[in-house]
């Protein structure tokens, strides 16, 4: 998950896709594949829904790489989506902007609770428990590890 | 239920007077991933209820390790019954299988391969039967994978966050593991691991308290011990913790089986051998401060070490 | 000499499946139990020759939960230093011998939606398992094989019958090839698997990769070591003063082997990373496929198999 786009040499074609906002952020990358005449799509994805974006990128051949840039918060559920049609981490870039949420897993109760950026406590919403946020990530869970605060 | 460790067989796990992190994995000498120590009926009675009341913490597994899970079943029976055959005993007809575990006086029917035959899955029935906790990692992709697990007795750690996650990931949160590159030659180290050449290491911790079950589910609750130790009680609260570790490929799912067997001994038994008490002292005293953290010994490290000296002085007066 | 940990076989039955390749069935005594596999894994066998042991890895192509006996197929090489010739003209059904626990280091792909395998010649025996697994799991396959002719086609009888539907033939003598083409066709989320002559593989390697393949998406088994290009003798120092030729015709592990050094090995193709050494001075030249481009380029281990000086002289941390 960056917060600005890196173009990647050596592809057979590039996808550019996001909402309005989220293609300004490509707009440099965008450019530099016009400029060496590469073979690329500009994908609006306006309403944010994935049903017809799914179809597109199921239908694209081995060597394409992905730009794709939405707002945090749904960026995760994209991620997965592209993931089970079978894009490696390799083969895309995601670009989150706007309003972060973090997912912190009670370590008691295995509840995830949603945390602000700049919180690194907070209580579990289902046993109270009164947690501090880690940097230990599950990407199964899409959430860090929030330890006991106080013993 | 009061703990007492077993002094004659417990694994100490020290050789030198200086503690570091390494790969200390070593060829097994005897190759099973089992044993069966006296207090075999205690710790099932204690696993299966834990199992019981607390599946999501101790059991969790993904839905392509069942074949896994069955080569987990196929090695643990055929190892119990190879080692501690007035014991255990199979009897098998092609896939359909019977075993009888003669300790808890138990008969178990299945056909191997079919998971509607067991009214559980693979891994969960299997670990009814031994001491050991379960780890199951399934290499895909050039990674290791936590797909499956059974733990009972985690030092600290919790299976339900670590489910699915990759080797490296999980090891995040040791001190200096990364920095030292160690988790990345250890995940070699593992990868490289072949069928028919199992390799054994013994990872130790501190604990105040005689708990197996340190779950980090209910570090709210024996955590709080570790406040309560004194120069005057260390020696019976505090206890060392003995992960002896046991790594099998499983050429089935190319994947990999940790065993996992937990022994705990106070620091008042660990005294009493007058060369571990030295050596134990020694190791302590110059252990790097990350590693005390860590370990969760920081809140108590003052008490243990005038009980550890006023211990060495007992002795050098005798 | 350092042994890994072997499994005692015998010869069951001998087939000459074409002109060069023979079927060898290994079983394993009454009442034991060979371990199961999983798709694209290999054994090592032990050959005794009156010059020693020779090890040899060859795929295992029976099905992979057949724990009664295991088959590999053995292609007569002529440039072979000893194993082929040995499998062809010495070994006789009833023979015992040693081999090792499967290994895969062909492993299938667990992220990969679909599994294109591309093979020529003797390069077919590693697909024969993982087409079986794919099976058996439900996931969709195909296969690209090259051969002289049908009747040099080594399990040919055995593809048409069970998998006719994902597989293709060309023959050479028809004057079909491959085409690497075909990896322009591949929708997002297939994995490549080659396997064959070593020009082959470097040729659809270098295809995909140019059309933009992930390296995690291209799949590659080798038989023989990589060829290497600037081979040159060198000198290996060791801790305790003495110092080993390696000249240009022998690999640095078999080199500090014949010294009697007891460096443990297991593939000598450069991917188990068992022999893995420690270099204290001296340029290395990494030919493996086992450590990462960081550890090659740290220029402090090496894997002698494999690997050897790009100076004059390695100093090691050996003893």
């Amino acid at each position: 998950m960056k917060n600005k786009a890196v173009f990647i040499n050596g592809k057979r074609k590039y996808i550019f896709c996001g909402d309005e906002q989220g293609l300004k952020l490509l707009s440099n990358v965008l450019e530099k594949g016009k400029e060496e005449g590469l073979t690329y799509d500009r994908y609006l994805l306006s309403d944010l829904k994935m049903t017809l974006l799914q179809d597109f990128l199921k239908s694209q051949k081995m060597g394409t790489f992905v730009y794709l840039a939405i707002p945090f918060l749904v960026l995760q559920q994209f991620r997965k989506a592209l993931e089970d049609i079978g894009y490696l981490e390799e083969d895309v870039q995601y670009i989150g902007y706007g309003e972060r949420k973090i997912p912190v897993f009670c370590c008691r109760c295995h509840e995830i609770n949603m945390s602000n950026q700049e919180q690194n406590r907070l209580f579990c919403n289902r046993c109270s428990l009164e947690l501090e946020v880690s940097d230990h990530y599950s990407a199964m869970h899409n959430a860090f590890l929030g330890y006991v605060a106080k013993l | 239920m009061k703990w007492t460790g077993d002094l004659a067989h417990f694994p100490y796990p020290f050789k030198d007077s200086t503690y570091r992190y390494s790969n200390n994995s070593i060829p097994m000498k005897q190759p099973f991933c089992i044993e069966v120590t006296p207090s075999y009926k205690k710790e099932m009675l204690l696993k299966r209820k834990l199992l019981s009341d607390h599946p999501e913490r101790c059991y969790q597994s993904l839905p392509h390790s069942i074949t896994g899970q069955w080569e987990i079943v196929e090695l643990l029976i055929d190892h119990l019954i190879s080692q501690y055959p007035q014991h255990f005993s199979v009897e098998k007809e092609n896939n359909s299988w019977i075993f009888f575990n003669k300790i808890l006086d138990e008969k178990v029917e299945f056909i191997f391969g079919d998971e509607n035959s067991l009214s559980c899955e693979p891994l969960f029935f299997i670990s009814h039967h031994v001491q050991e906790d379960l780890i199951y990692m399934r290499q895909r992709d050039d990674d290791l994978y936590l797909d499956a697990g059974q733990l009972c007795f985690p030092a600290n750690w919790s299976l339900a966050f670590n489910i699915g996650m990759k080797f490296k990931n999980i090891h995040h949160p040791i001190p200096g593991f990364k920095e030292e590159g160690l988790d990345q030659r250890i995940l070699q180290f593992l990868m490289r691991l072949e069928a028919g050449t199992p390799w054994e290491r013994l990872n130790w911790s501190l604990m105040a308290g005689d708990r197996l079950d340190t779950s980090l589910e209910t570090f709210d609750q024996w955590g709080k011990l570790r406040k309560h130790v004194t120069r005057e009680n260390a020696g019976e609260l505090v206890h060392i913790r003995v992960e002896v570790q046991k790594l099998f490929r499983l050429p089935r799912t190319n994947s990999i089986l940790f065993s996992i067997h937990t022994h705990l001994l106070s620091l008042e038994q660990l005294s009493t051998n007058r060369e571990w008490l030295q050596q134990f002292y020694e190791i302590l005293s110059e252990l790097h401060a990350h590693i005390v953290e860590y370990k969760g010994i920081s809140h108590y490290k003052a008490s243990l070490m005038h009980y550890l000296e006023e211990q060495l002085e007992r002795v050098k007066a005798t | 000499m350092y042994k890994e940990s072997t499994l005692s076989v015998q010869i069951s039955s001998i087939v000459q499946e074409t002109e060069h390749v023979k079927r060898f069935t290994l079983e394993i005594a009454k009442g034991k139990q060979l371990p199961r596999f999983s798709g694209g894994s290999h054994i090592s066998t032990y050959l005794e020759t009156p010059k020693g042991l020779l090890v040899r890895q060859y795929s295992l192509t029976s099905h992979p939960d057949d724990c009664s006996h295991y088959e590999i197929a053995v292609r007569l090489s002529e440039a072979s230093k000893g194993g082929s010739r040995i499998w062809h003209q010495s070994m006789k059904v009833g023979d015992h011998l040693q081999i090792s626990y499967p290994k895969n280091h062909f492993p299938l792909s667990f992220k990969a939606r679909h599994h294109v395998f591309y093979a020529a010649g003797i390069g077919i025996t590693p697909f024969i398992s993982m087409m079986q697994e794919l099976r058996d799991k439900g996931q969709t396959f195909e296969l690209h094989y090259a051969s002289k002719s049908k009747q040099y086609c080594s399990f040919y009888e055995f593809i048409t019958q069970h998998y006719s539907e994902q597989s293709h033939f060309y023959f050479s003598e028809d004057n079909h090839r491959i085409p690497t083409l075909f990896l322009e066709n591949h929708l997002v989320g297939t994995h490549v698997y080659f396997c064959g002559p070593e020009t082959f593989i470097e040729h659809f390697v270098k295809a995909a990769k140019d059309l933009g393949y992930p390296k995690k998406s291209v799949h590659q088994e080798r038989f023989s070591p990589p060829q290497l290009k600037r081979v040159k003798p060198f000198k290996v120092s060791l801790k305790s003063g003495n110092e080993i030729w390696v000249d240009e015709k022998q690999s640095m592990l078999d080199a500090l082997l014949q010294h009697g050094l007891n460096v443990p090995y297991s593939c000598k193709v450069g991917r188990c990373g068992t022999c893995e050494l420690p270099v204290i001075t001296g340029d290395i030249d990494h030919f493996d496929f086992f450590l990462s481009e960081d550890q090659q380029n740290a220029q402090n281990c090496i894997l002698p198999c494999v690997s050897r000086a790009k100076s004059d002289k390695l100093v090691m941390e050996i003893k």
